[in-house]
């Protein structure tokens, strides 16, 4: 089964900004990061992000979270894709990160 | 010796109360809490009810400690309302755990290596990645920032005392830390304080015990001097056996 994780960076716990900095996809044992596309955020922040995302592209699984990646980060549930779909990634792209660019 | 860099020494900040907003979403023994005082600021809560007065005790002493020694620590208060009695630590934007994968291009060694010094002192053996931020900066560096001493066992004098001078053993500590090359800031760090005597001490020793409300003031100092006597000779014995580890 494929199955899917959308990630997203806490800009402000206090307010519960958030921004969907990527999406996991877990294929045959593997776990493909697709990263959204390159959300507006305050250098700083941009820079907190491109670290976090090393730290996913270390992972082998969906769930938990690298430890790495700290409490600004959280995660939506682990879904299962559509089982017609002969690319996962193509579609969690199309339908998901451009929608939230 | 003359102390290289004077010892800073101010009292802890007073918080009377606070406004709770949610729980910090990582696996802690003390349960966090993202907190906004009356000011606005924005604080990481750990109650005294949660994690006990000997926490409580580390928290405030590990932090003054830092703050006198120049190792890099966020802002630090006690909010003193009685319904919550909680150790305040600064949040800290932008910031993740220390990684192997991801700690590169640090921008603080020097200051970042004093935390093995300062571990080594109030024998904190919790320096996981968890305890050990990088705050990134907008040039695409970060600062490795310490937080958390709540399990360091100067918050038990009677116990450390007992223990004798020993080293912190690194069964828990961050993968990757310190890197390589930083032994030597490690050591300048444990010189510096062991220059702190019991006369720049006591002032430290006695706010955090009137924080924690500590009876045992004297056994506090007298075990956090010896400690701070031996500063270099705990470093070097505590990054031996991280060496050993490796």
């Amino acid at each position: 089964m494929n199955a899917m994780r959308l990630v997203y960076y806490v800009i402000d716990p206090y307010t519960d900004e958030r921004t969907l900095i990527a999406a996991l996809i877990g294929q045959a044992g593997a776990v493909q990061v697709l990263r959204a596309p390159a959300p507006r955020l305050a250098p700083a922040a941009r820079a907190n992000v491109e670290r976090i995302l090393r730290d996913l592209e270390a992972t082998q699984v969906l769930d938990p979270l690298p430890f790495g990646v700290g409490a600004q980060v959280v995660a939506g549930p682990v879904t299962a894709l559509p089982a017609t779909l002969t690319d996962a990634p193509a579609w969690v792209r199309e339908v998901l990160l451009r929608s939230a660019a | 010796m003359t102390p290289q860099v004077p010892p800073r020494y101010s009292p802890i900040r007073r918080v009377t109360s606070i406004v709770r907003l949610g729980r910090v979403p990582v696996p802690h023994t003390n349960e966090a809490t993202y907190v906004l005082d009356g000011e606005g600021r924005r604080w990481v809560a750990k109650r005294e009810a949660d994690m006990g007065c000997e926490a409580l005790l580390a928290e405030a002493l590990t932090w003054l400690l830092a703050r006198a020694g120049g190792v890099p620590v966020p802002d630090g208060a006690f909010c003193d309302d009685p319904q919550e009695r909680a150790w305040l630590s600064a949040w800290m934007p932008d910031a993740k755990h220390w990684s192997a994968d991801s700690a590169d291009r640090i921008t603080n060694p020097e200051e970042a290596a004093a935390i093995l010094a300062l571990d080594a002192i109030v024998l904190n053996e919790a320096r996981h990645g968890g305890n050990l931020l990088l705050v990134s900066d907008a040039r695409g560096g970060s600062a490795a920032v310490a937080i958390d001493a709540d399990e360091a066992r100067i918050g038990h004098p009677a116990d450390l005392k007992a223990a004798g001078l020993i080293p912190p053993n690194p069964y828990l500590l961050a993968r990757g830390f310190p890197p390589p090359g930083w032994r030597p800031f490690a050591r300048a760090a444990a010189e510096r304080f062991a220059c702190l005597g019991e006369a720049e001490l006591a002032p430290l020793v006695d706010e955090a015990c009137a924080i924690a409300r500590e009876p045992a003031r004297d056994l506090v100092l007298e075990v956090l001097t010896a400690r701070c006597r031996a500063a270099v000779s705990l470093t070097e014995s505590a990054l031996d056996l991280v060496e050993a580890r490796r």
